[in-house]
């Protein structure tokens, strides 16, 4: 068998370390992945309430409470679901253990109509919200507020 | 299209970008897939030791999981990242001496096989002395060439990714093609 003639063996050295997989990557995707899950970043807690508005308890009269954290990453996902928006910041406000406010930070497909856009996320992070949280009789849809950043050509998600 | 860049139908950087600073694990592994084989075999290139690249690369990635909030993206992503390897592997470098390239690596940089076994053999055989050559090289002349002739990085994004001027670049740039070159010369 043959060897096709090579110009320069440095060009075909380098050619061979640009096409090069070095062994044990995937094993090492998976080392990198678990150290990152297992970062938990500081998150507030979040007072519940029962469907009668007042704040939930457990059995044992304890004050029951859901991780900020939790709430954010319900809302990113809820905002991750359709190709119109995605989500470029969700910030908690939180005063005396209550979420009192939620501002989101919007990308938006290009030609979606905003307004509505905005009014029907409203809607849908505050019913989020009270399935995490339940009815805060203070928290309601004047809570949410929401800006649109940016703009693109297809699915934010995506783009 | 290289490795880095987006398949069609696929998240682009930015997208991935914008989901894992929110906390999105999955977003953030895409990052991993997408650019991590590049930093590794650049970390691998780099330290001469794939244990050491592989903690230089994970090490790079946690940090950056941790400094996605303050990403401004004002150079690429590819570049952001590049930049992280090679912060910790001259961490890595402060603490410990050159270490002499051994079999193991040689056997694990073995790029994959083509159809013709003697030009794989010859691939294998070109590929222990460039790093044999590389071993050889000042750090800052190894880091640029790598990310010059392998990673096909233009001068700026270099300059970015190792913090130093353009001039710099094409200092070490130069010093380290000659130097290769001399190397790899008995091989013509």
């Amino acid at each position: 068998m043959a060897v096709e003639p090579t110009p320069d063996p440095l060009d075909r050295a380098v050619h061979a370390a640009r096409s090069q997989q070095p062994e044990g990557w995937v094993e090492l995707t998976g080392s990198i992945m678990s150290r990152v899950r297992a970062i938990v970043t500081p998150s507030a807690p979040l007072l519940t309430f029962a469907q009668d508005e007042t704040p939930a308890h457990d059995d044992q009269k304890s004050q029951t409470y859901v991780s900020a954290r939790v709430v954010t990453a319900a809302v990113r996902r809820l905002l991750q679901r359709d190709p119109t928006h995605a989500p470029e910041g969700i910030d908690l406000q939180v005063d005396d253990e209550r979420l009192t406010e939620i501002q989101i930070r919007l990308v938006a497909a290009y030609r979606v109509e905003l307004v509505a856009l905005a009014e029907a996320v409203r809607s849908e992070v505050l019913a989020t919200i009270r399935d995490l949280v339940g009815p805060d009789p203070e928290l309601d849809r004047s809570a949410i507020g929401i800006d649109f950043v940016d703009v693109t050509p297809g699915d934010p998600n995506k783009t | 299209m290289s490795e880095q860049e987006a398949s069609p139908g696929q998240p682009t950087d930015e997208a991935l970008v914008r989901a894992a600073r929110l906390g999105d694990h999955e977003a953030f592994q895409g990052i991993v897939e997408r650019h991590g084989p590049a930093m590794y075999r650049y970390a691998v290139r780099l330290v001469g030791d794939t244990t050491d690249a592989g903690e230089v690369t994970q090490e790079a990635f946690v940090s950056a999981w941790r400094s996605l909030p303050s990403f401004a993206g004002r150079s690429s992503l590819r570049t952001w990242l590049i930049r992280l390897v090679y912060r910790r592997a001259a961490d890595l470098q402060r603490h410990r001496r050159a270490t002499p390239i051994g079999d193991d690596l040689l056997s694990r940089l073995t790029p994959p096989a083509a159809d013709n076994p003697l030009q794989t053999v010859l691939d294998a055989e070109l590929l222990a002395a460039l790093q044999q050559a590389l071993n050889e090289l000042p750090w800052h002349q190894r880091a640029t060439w790598l990310l010059r002739e392998v990673e096909e990085m233009s001068y700026e994004e270099i300059s970015i990714a190792l913090a130093m001027s353009i001039g710099a670049v094409r200092g070490h740039l130069y010093r380290g093609r000659r130097t290769i070159a001399e190397r790899m010369a008995r091989w013509r």
